[in-house]
């Protein structure tokens, strides 16, 4: 309906009413949000580094906005810069899916995922890192993949799903996976350009997996990542899809790594020989189907007496032998 | 197209063998089968017009007669089991009781049905044309294949860590034994160069590196190879394009690019024949991690003659392993284990 329209209809009254109706609740909302960021200010709490970040930065102002409901978070002035980055670089992404970084924060910060922050008090996740960072490798993956139909929103939109008690764990396992990609790439400056597909599945609560497809002049690599908790790990040889997935790989390709979180295994004293000693368990159980499944990759292994397998007998022989996942290398631990 | 289930392997020589998990089936020209043995996964060594060597899943070899269409056991000793091998009269034949106890090598007279002899100290189990060779700690042994005596070792010296197709560093290991050209013993190592080994003395000769940067293309990673004896020259596939290197002067002959996007490292050469036979993809298959196409590529011609696709439905569906062909078939399995069999 057009104000004309509007005003013929409802008369005048009625439209300056409405218009100063309007006017008070948007000064109401920003005088709460302004009575919050003044009381932080003077705030014997508050750092040298957010009172700075405010003051002399106009972007500070509208990530504190952003950023207004979790009082620990809005006070970090690297949450803030960060924060700040994100919005100014990346200004048609916020208004082509609006909502979708704030219910990524709103995911971080659940008690679910319990994001740290470096000044915040609470937040006690080990497995991903600090917030500041977070956003940080959000913004380095839309600026390198936004362009390429790597379908990086996706990843995004997942990791913004809301409700339930397993969704906030999606911002968790996406945030590893990008910390872990950006490492990669700057390792690497072929990396980025490798990358040709994400896919991305949460399992429940604590664990997710995601694939990338990677694609260089001589074929198709896989990288599995497996943000598994030690549990879950513990009992990957009972795990159907988990074996499943494997056998596929050990079947059908040479070309893979399963990158494996290593934040999350900090309650066992060595992370990649847990990752190997129950993918050993796996061999145990198909070393003949393995053999038939693949020949060749069987024949890669050696056993107890330094001999390569070169029969399906000694390949079930070898993965019998108690330090048999020692030779399991296409784990990594990140 | 004619499709069996349930392969574990399958040999197609003038012959078409498959093997299920207690069996092995031969089959007749027009794929009728024509007799069946059993035989606890058999391993394929060795057919030919007569007859059909196979280990079985222990390693015990067997001897299937297409005449008398029976199996008889090579030997009745429960300890001794085989390996395969691709020279004619042998196998390589290894004696243990259990996997702590050492390997006692030896080798096995097909002709003659009898172990030659047995020698603890070889460690050659492999026959590289005429050479007895095997890789065993990072060096490669030559034995004399008359006795299993060691006629030299060579140790891989100290090679600068090289980066992996994920980035990782690793140290440079002995990969594959390819052939023997005139004295030159070519060696494949795993950070893709080439080493060349006199193969009467067991001395470095040269070092092939930098294939990649040589011609503009990064890392070059090879698939399947043949060398060419008669032509002088090693053939490799590179997933997009196909290399020619010349053996005399170990340079890179030609660099041929696939066309039409076609990605290939695995083909199945025979000697003589300028095709092989391979399983690859076209394009970068939406959901499958596997090979979905099967084909025939002209290696002169370096174009794809024929190929069948499979769908790019599943993520865990496409063919695996390398084909093989004879005058009249082309046979490749899939990952459900169907046996796949194309009239050419």
């Amino acid at each position: 309906m057009s104000i004309r329209r509007f005003i013929k209809r409802s008369g005048w009254l009625r439209f300056v009413l409405s218009v100063l109706a309007s006017f008070l609740l948007l000064t109401a909302k920003a005088q709460c949000f302004l009575d919050e960021l003044a009381r932080d200010l003077e705030s014997s709490k508050a750092t040298q580094g957010f009172k700075d970040f405010i003051t002399q930065n106009s972007e500070g102002m509208m990530s504190y906005r952003k950023l207004v409901t979790y009082t620990q978070i809005r006070k970090d002035p690297d949450v803030l810069k960060a924060t700040a980055n994100f919005l100014t670089r990346h200004s048609d992404y916020m208004i082509q899916n609006p909502g979708k970084f704030d219910d990524i924060i709103s995911n971080l910060a659940s008690k679910e995922v319990s994001v740290r922050c470096n000044t915040c008090a609470n937040g006690n996740n080990k497995g991903i890192p600090t917030l500041d960072i977070i956003i940080d490798d959000m913004d380095w993956a839309l600026t390198q993949f936004r362009n390429k139909s790597v379908n990086i929103e996706g990843l995004f939109r997942e990791m913004a799903a809301k409700g339930g008690p397993v969704n906030p764990y999606k911002a968790d396992g996406g945030a590893y996976m990008l910390n872990v990609l950006r490492t990669k790439a700057a390792q690497d400056p072929n990396f980025i350009q490798s990358i040709q597909r994400f896919e991305y599945r949460y399992l429940d609560g604590s664990n997710f997996e995601a694939d990338v497809f990677l694609s260089l002049n001589n074929g198709t690599k896989y990288l599995e990542f497996k943000s598994y908790t030690s549990s879950s790990w513990l009992s990957f040889s009972k795990n159907e899809q988990g074996v499943k997935q494997l056998t596929a790989y050990i079947g059908q390709t040479e070309n893979f790594e399963y990158v494996v979180n290593v934040s999350k295994l900090s309650d066992v004293s060595n992370p990649l020989e847990t990752v190997q000693q129950q993918i050993h368990k796996v061999f145990k159980d198909k070393a003949a189907e393995f053999y038939d499944l693949n020949p060749d990759f069987a024949k890669k292994f050696r056993l107890p007496n330094g001999q390569p397998v070169s029969s399906k007998a000694q390949f079930v022989q070898a993965t019998q032998a108690a330090e048999f996942w020692k030779q399991i290398n296409f784990v990594k631990v990140l | 197209m004619v499709t069996f289930p349930e392969c574990l392997r399958f040999f197609i020589d003038k012959k078409i063998a498959f093997v299920e998990s207690d069996k092995i089936r031969i089959l007749s020209d027009d794929l009728k089968a024509e007799f069946e043995c059993l035989v606890d996964s058999a391993e394929l060594i060795r057919m030919n017009e007569e007859e059909l060597i196979v280990l079985d899943a222990e390693g015990h070899g067997y001897r299937i007669d297409f005449a008398k269409q029976a199996i008889s056991a090579l030997l009745t000793a429960s300890d001794i089991l085989f390996h395969k091998s691709s020279y004619e009269e042998f196998i390589p034949v290894y004696r243990f009781t259990s996997i702590y106890d050492p390997f006692e090598n030896g080798m096995f007279n097909t002709e003659k049905g009898e172990v030659s002899w047995i020698n603890p100290n070889c460690q050659a189990n492999q026959f590289v044309q005429q050479y007895f060779l095997g890789i065993y700690n990072n060096e490669i042994h030559h034995a004399n294949h008359q006795d299993g005596e060691t006629v030299w070792v060579f140790t891989l010296g100290q090679f600068p860590p090289y980066k992996d197709s994920f980035g990782n560093l690793k140290q440079v290991e002995i990969d594959k034994l390819i052939g023997v050209y005139q004295n030159d013993l070519w060696v494949k190592l795993s950070d893709e160069s080439f080493l060349i080994i006199d193969i009467n003395t067991g001395e470095e000769i040269f070092h092939v590196t930098g294939l990649g940067n040589q011609l503009g293309y990064g890392a070059l990673h090879t698939g399947s190879f043949q060398m060419d004896h008669k032509a002088g020259k090693l053939q490799l596939l590179a997933f997009t394009c196909f290399l020619v290197i010349d053996l005399a002067t170990r340079k890179v002959e030609s660099l041929k690019k696939f066309d039409q996007d076609w990605n290939i490292a695995h083909c199945q050469f025979y000697p003589g024949d300028h095709r092989c036979y391979f399983t690859g993809n076209q394009t970068m298959p939406a959901k499958s991690i596997g090979n979905l196409s099967v084909g025939i590529l002209n290696t002169e011609t370096v174009k794809v003659e024929w190929h069948y696709s499979l769908p790019d439905e599943d993520r865990y569906y496409s063919f695996v392993g390398q084909p093989q062909a004879n005058d009249r078939y082309i046979g490749v399995k899939d990952s459900k284990n169907n046996f796949h069999l194309f009239n050419r």
